[in-house]
């Protein structure tokens, strides 16, 4: 993916640029707006990533703004430190598709930024989602495997539905909470383990090959093993 | 030449008097005299008191107090007209 | 050279002076009260000169009517003994009559000649005229009557002006008189508006130069005033509250971030100081992420508490389902229950709606099931439930089977990191609760946490949390 990093903390952006290239993704970085805005609107980029307070008197919000008005779609997440949910609400009102705040974890970047380059391409109704022998009829909701029905509560539902629709992807606890149960909030201990593992237990127990793969300190992906 | 100067001196004069006030002419001897006159012509049926103040109305006027019997003589028209 | 400028000071305080409010008060009831004398002047000028006026000119009118008939009876002769008919009665001796010919002799009437300001035919005009050598005023009306002759009609205006006269003297000295009580008046308000602003004015001052615990005193009027400084003490009492709670925020960062952050500092330096493999160095390089990412929920949790204090999040306040919210709560954190054989029993109406924050009551609802798991032991029973114990109010109940928390405890309990003694090994920041009470004052409700069995070993806590449901 060809990516645009607008960030003006060398340390984070040589971070994140590094983390993001080992990944295979091509990144550019600029330190202030004005440039930030002038490469994105000049240059056809997969996802932009921006940090909010800028120097150069253009900020992130500025940018999101000034691209959307000129009918530019590019996926934007933003990165920063500005974490309060009036700031979180204000960033994708302006037009931002996610919002990370600092100090994040780099797998949840990672995570965030392939769920949101996928996105389109899901956008396409699917009555069914099929991994493996794992198949969900969403006109159902009914979920099967290898032919025989698997009983779920309307919630793991909706979990399972999630992952599928990420097969392949890595899905953080976090990307689940707001996804899945809609709300922003931080329980206390991990509850979202828990439903996984419950979820888990119904889908890969009893059969040979575990779809539901935890990954360390990252998050969950659905996968068939290759 | 003296004409002249004469004119040129008394023509402001004459114009001045000229704007002078005109004059209210009704407190005269010869209007008491017109007031009485008026009265005559209907005393004969004018009630009794009416006569008594004409008559002092002419009185006034004989002894030149005009204004008064002027006054004393309207007053007797006046309530004369209002009893026709 | 100190004397221009204090000239310049001085100009700038008149100036002030005159920008005051109380001199603007006082301005304005100066200008209504004259405003009021000079109407009631006006009418009364109306109402007695303007009468004598109109009584005048419809006298005139009258006699011109008359006399305007019997020139069309009889010509100039009729005139003549109209007028004098006229003259015979006038016992005011207020008429003015002149009938004149083409040559300007005069035919009829009381004036030895025409007037000079009535030369215009049809004209209204005022002059003097001459009754036994005193000049007195006029009204005269000039009545064309054809080619040659011209007819005065007029009245003596004698009374009017005097009336006028009289009038004017009278209304001058008492708009004196006005004048002098605006003035005063306009003082004396100005004087009270002062009197009952000073309280506030120097109260607010004294808050300005730091002394932070003044309040305005109130007198016993309750008037707008008092109103007013109720108000600046309800907003004085809100900015302490907020300042305890900044301070008590900077202290606990202070005091209890400190310590993982001294942990993980030390992890690090030990793993550097200690010959070690790659593995293990890796391993204490996670668990040190893992303690500053604890450091950092620490901080969002603190925030979010502030932020609720503050009462910022009103402004996001919207209608919601609580029940909804409620089996969302019961959802997560029943899977929680059910991995530790506990049993979690909800109870609640269908339908509990309310105007308030979605997020933050969740999360409040979340860190009481969170502590009700965390305490009760395996097997226990944890009880979910919500009723709308009075109108425009909706409460939450959590109860455990945990150690519950002792009565001097309780008070402390919404401190921030404040952990009762049994709980200080289980893992958690000490901050739930804290949130909880937040969460609550935002909804204008509040916490109250008591025992579910008194007087029992492990006597449960009951935590009731209640919310306004309006906002």
């Amino acid at each position: 993916m060809q990516i645009l990093l607008v960030e003006d903390d060398a340390e984070v952006a040589r971070f994140v640029k590094k983390g993001l290239q080992e990944a295979g993704h091509i990144v550019e970085h600029v330190a202030n707006g004005r440039d930030g805005l002038f490469m994105a609107a000049s240059e056809p980029f997969d996802l932009l990533i921006l940090d909010r307070m800028l120097p150069g008197g253009v900020d992130g919000l500025r940018i999101v703004k000034t691209l959307r008005s000129q009918g530019n779609k590019t996926p934007v997440l933003f990165l920063t430190a500005l974490g309060a949910v009036d700031e979180r609400v204000k960033g994708l009102k302006a037009g931002g598709d996610d919002y990370l705040v600092k100090p994040f974890a780099f797998a949840e970047l990672l995570a965030r930024i392939e769920a949101l380059a996928r996105r389109p391409a899901m956008e396409v109704p699917a009555t069914k989602l099929t991994v493996a022998d794992l198949e969900v009829d969403l006109l159902s909701r009914t979920v099967t495997r290898r032919g025989k029905r698997i009983e779920v509560q309307p919630r793991e539902f909706r979990l399972l539905e999630h992952l599928m629709r990420h097969a392949g992807q890595v899905v953080t606890r976090t990307m689940l909470l707001e996804k899945v149960w809609d709300y922003h909030f931080d329980p206390q201990t991990n509850v979202i383990d828990v439903h996984v593992s419950r979820l888990r237990q119904k889908v890969d127990r009893g059969f040979d090959v575990p779809l539901i793969h935890t990954v360390r300190n990252a998050g969950y992906m659905i996968r068939a093993d290759a | 030449m003296a004409w002249a100067l004469a004119l040129l001196v008394f023509l402001p004069a004459a114009a001045f008097a000229q704007q002078a006030a005109p004059r209210l002419i009704s407190g005269s001897p010869e209007y008491c005299a017109e007031l009485s006159g008026r009265f005559s012509a209907m005393e004969i049926d004018a009630p009794a008191h009416l006569r008594a103040l004409a008559r002092e109305g002419r009185q006034l006027c004989a002894e030149g107090q005009t204004r008064s019997g002027i006054a004393k003589l309207r007053r007797a028209l006046k309530e004369a007209q209002r009893a026709e | 050279m100190a004397a221009p400028a204090e000239n310049k000071d001085g100009w700038r305080d008149v100036g002030a002076y005159l920008k005051s409010a109380g001199f603007r008060f006082a301005a304005l009831f100066a200008v209504l009260f004259l405003a009021a004398i000079m109407g009631f002047a006006l009418m009364l000028w109306w109402g007695t000169a303007g009468t004598l006026s109109r009584q005048i000119d419809d006298a005139i009118r009258a006699d011109t009517i008359g006399l305007q008939e019997a020139w069309r009876g009889g010509g100039a002769v009729a005139v003549k003994e109209a007028i004098g008919e006229r003259l015979a009665v006038d016992i005011d001796d207020h008429a003015i009559y002149l009938l004149t010919d083409g040559a300007g002799n005069r035919l009829a009437g009381n004036l030895d000649r025409w007037p000079g300001a009535a030369e215009a035919p049809g004209s209204w005009s005022a002059d003097t005229v001459r009754r036994d050598g005193i000049e007195v005023p006029a009204r005269l009306h000039h009545v064309p009557l054809d080619q040659r002759h011209r007819l005065l009609v007029g009245r003596d205006a004698t009374d009017r002006e005097r009336l006028r006269t009289l009038l004017s003297e009278a209304l001058l000295w008492s708009f004196a008189v006005a004048v002098a009580f605006a003035l005063a008046g306009a003082a004396a308000l100005r004087r009270a508006l002062a009197d009952r602003l000073r309280a506030a004015v120097a109260t607010a001052g004294a808050i300005a130069a730091g002394d932070l615990t003044r309040r305005v005193p109130l007198s016993t009027q309750r008037d707008e005033f008092d109103q007013l400084g109720e108000s600046m003490n309800a907003m004085l009492d809100r900015i302490d509250q907020l300042m305890i709670g900044i301070k008590g925020v900077s202290d606990s960062i202070a005091h209890d971030l400190r310590t993982p952050i001294a942990r993980a500092r030390m992890r690090l330096e030990n793993a550097l100081l200690t010959d070690r493999d790659t593995e293990s160095l890796r391993a204490e390089m996670e668990t040190t992420v893992a303690d500053l990412d604890g450091i950092s929920r620490v901080f969002q949790a603190l925030l979010r508490i502030a932020e609720a204090e503050a009462g910022a999040r009103r402004a996001a306040f919207a209608p919601f389902d609580l029940a909804t919210v409620l089996t969302d709560a019961a959802e997560v954190y029943g899977a929680l229950a059910e991995e530790r054989g506990q049993q979690l029993e909800t109870s609640w109406p269908e339908k509990l709606t309310m105007v308030g924050d979605r997020d933050m009551v969740l999360q409040a609802i979340a860190n009481l099931l969170d502590n009700a798991v965390k305490f009760t032991s395996e097997g226990g029973t944890i009880r979910l439930s919500a009723n709308v114990p009075a109108r425009g109010k909706r409460q939450i109940i959590v109860c455990d089977e945990g150690p519950g928390l002792a009565a001097e405890d309780r008070a402390r309990a919404g401190e921030r990191f404040f952990r009762a003694d049994p709980s200080r090994a289980l893992p958690g920041s000490g901050l739930g609760l804290s949130l909880v009470k937040a969460v609550a004052a935002l909804h204008g409700g509040e916490l109250r946490l008591g025992d579910v069995q008194p007087g029992a070993a492990r006597p449960g806590l009951e935590a009731r949390l209640t919310l306004s449901s309006r906002a």
